[in-house]
């Protein structure tokens, strides 16, 4: 007997998958950080994704139309900044419909972050029952959130740009405060934080106050972030600080990672003797032939008069040389300070002597060190610091 | 600016919103504005309100009844089909602080089985 298979030839069921926003709750939202609300909220009011599956099976064994009752393992994944999560079924922000017509359905009740869009990506299976094939049905739908707010966050501090620190006179503390606004009003403190950066001169770097906990005793970090205290006195010769702002809609300012598109501003101080003038002054010209020493005091003033503790920043030098009839005079450095005792040895019978004030700069206070570059301690871990 | 709109369960019935939309501390729903185009325009959403019974919300208000920390009371339906006679004579009667109390066991109870 001779036998031949004979097979149904089932044409492949065409099957198609489109999503629509079910009722009036749109799937693009926007968000205002001025008054903090998305419109439309999810949370108050969901949108809802809905897929239709549909088959058409050219044999027409099959009724033509949607399929949703018939979809088995249905599955959304969540898509955000690449990362894809599965929607379990205990996740508080979806809420997904597993039987019945409008399987397949998912209830968004969370909101996009601004410009993120929420990817969400489907999946479900149906078996063709004329030949228990398994097709696999995927398709995405986004939920947008547009920002809608009017102003950018704009980050401003209270100094200017460059401050000239002139140590004999201006205060050893300014007290810098940062302001984060949104339009006209002042950022709410839980979305907002300020990182404050000192420059490194050693490394060419910004390193955060604070960091460094021995060197940064010149700048002193408030608890919240809002202000930081500048030594002046203790800075240096110059000091330049950075402040920049996290800032993040959803109030956890402190996961943003900070950019070159972050909002920043930087000032500098800098310490600058103004121009001064000196002279000494309580000693005749011509003195008494038995007296050992001379006692004479510097005076050194500016343009806004006498300066109230010079030795503070400068220091006096008292020089004496013997007069001679000619040539050049030897002058040496007999004493310091502003009222110094002079011995009057030096003085020629017949010519006298010469006695010249100099005045210095000291120069900054600054951390001391060895020559390896390693700083001094005390015993209870401070840092020793000496002009 | 945009609205969300209180309204009393048979609103939400009546727009097959009942399992799409949000329940609120006293068992009524908060609807998008959008769900308010069934029954007109937006530019007749007053008319629409006093016909249904419910309340236009601002966001920060939505999100209020939303926490249950603040629950307004609905105005009566004009409209027969939306109005809810025993509940209203019940908030007349009782004092404001106790409804919520009472309503807020019966929705959580409606949820429950909701999600069964």
């Amino acid at each position: 007997m001779k036998t031949k298979r004979f097979d149904f030839n089932f044409r492949p069921l065409q099957i198609n998958v489109s999503f629509s926003v079910d009722g009036s709750v749109p799937d693009r939202q926007t968000y205002d950080a001025d008054s903090g609300e998305y419109t439309p909220d999810y949370t108050v009011t969901p949108v809802i994704i809905q897929p239709n599956v549909s088959r058409m099976d050219k044999d027409e064994i099959l009724l033509p139309g949607r399929i949703n009752q018939y979809l088995t393992n249905i599955r959304w994944y969540e898509i955000v900044g690449g990362v894809k999560t599965l929607i379990a079924a205990d996740n508080a922000g979806y809420e997904i419909t597993n039987s019945g017509d409008n399987a397949g359905r998912i209830k968004v009740k969370k909101n996009a972050a601004q410009n993120i869009p929420i990817t969400l990506q489907f999946y479900a299976e149906y078996i063709d029952t004329r030949t228990n094939q398994l097709h696999i049905i995927q398709g995405t739908n986004q939920i947008f959130c547009d920002n809608s707010t009017a102003y950018m966050p704009v980050l401003s501090i209270n100094c200017a740009d460059t401050t000239i620190y002139n140590p004999l006179s201006d205060a050893d503390t300014q007290t810098i405060s940062a302001s984060l606004k949104l339009g006209t009003d002042e950022c709410p403190t839980n979305k907002r934080l300020f990182v404050w950066e000192k420059w490194n001169p050693n490394d060419l770097a910004w390193a955060v106050v604070g960091a460094e906990t021995t060197l940064d005793y010149d700048v002193t970090v408030s608890t919240d972030g809002v202000s930081c205290i500048v030594n002046r006195s203790l800075m240096g010769a110059d000091l330049y600080l950075r402040c920049r702002a996290k800032y993040d809609i959803n109030g956890n300012p402190g996961s943003v990672a900070l950019s070159d598109a972050s909002p920043c501003k930087v000032v500098a101080f800098v310490r600058r003797l103004p121009k001064f003038e000196f002279d000494y002054f309580g000693v005749p010209t011509n003195i008494p032939a038995d007296l050992m020493a001379v006692a004479p005091f510097a005076k050194i003033w500016n343009a806004n008069g006498d300066l109230p503790s010079p030795e503070r920043e400068l220091l006096a030098l008292w020089y004496i040389a013997t007069n001679q009839a000619s040539g050049s005079l030897s002058y040496n450095l007999v004493a310091a300070g502003m009222n110094p005792t002079i011995p009057t040895a030096a003085l020629s019978q017949i010519y006298g002597a010469v006695i010249g004030l100099d005045v210095i700069d000291i120069g900054p206070v600054a951390a001391m060190e060895d020559g390896n570059g390693v700083v001094f301690e005390d015993g209870d871990g401070n840092v020793l610091l000496i002009h | 600016m945009a609205r969300y709109i209180k309204a009393n369960p048979k609103v939400a019935v009546y727009l097959h919103l009942e399992n799409d939309r949000n329940t609120v501390k006293d068992g009524n729903y908060l609807l998008w504005q959008g769900d308010m185009l069934a029954f007109g325009p937006l530019t007749q959403l007053t008319e629409t309100l006093e016909q249904i019974g419910g309340i236009a919300l601002l966001a920060h208000e939505a999100r209020e009844e939303q926490e249950g920390t603040v629950t307004r009371e609905l105005p009566i339906a004009t409209d027969e089909r939306f109005v809810i006679p025993s509940e209203s004579s019940t908030a007349a009667s009782e004092s404001t602080t106790e409804t919520p109390a009472t309503d807020n066991t019966e929705s959580e109870t409606t949820n429950t089985e909701k999600e069964a």
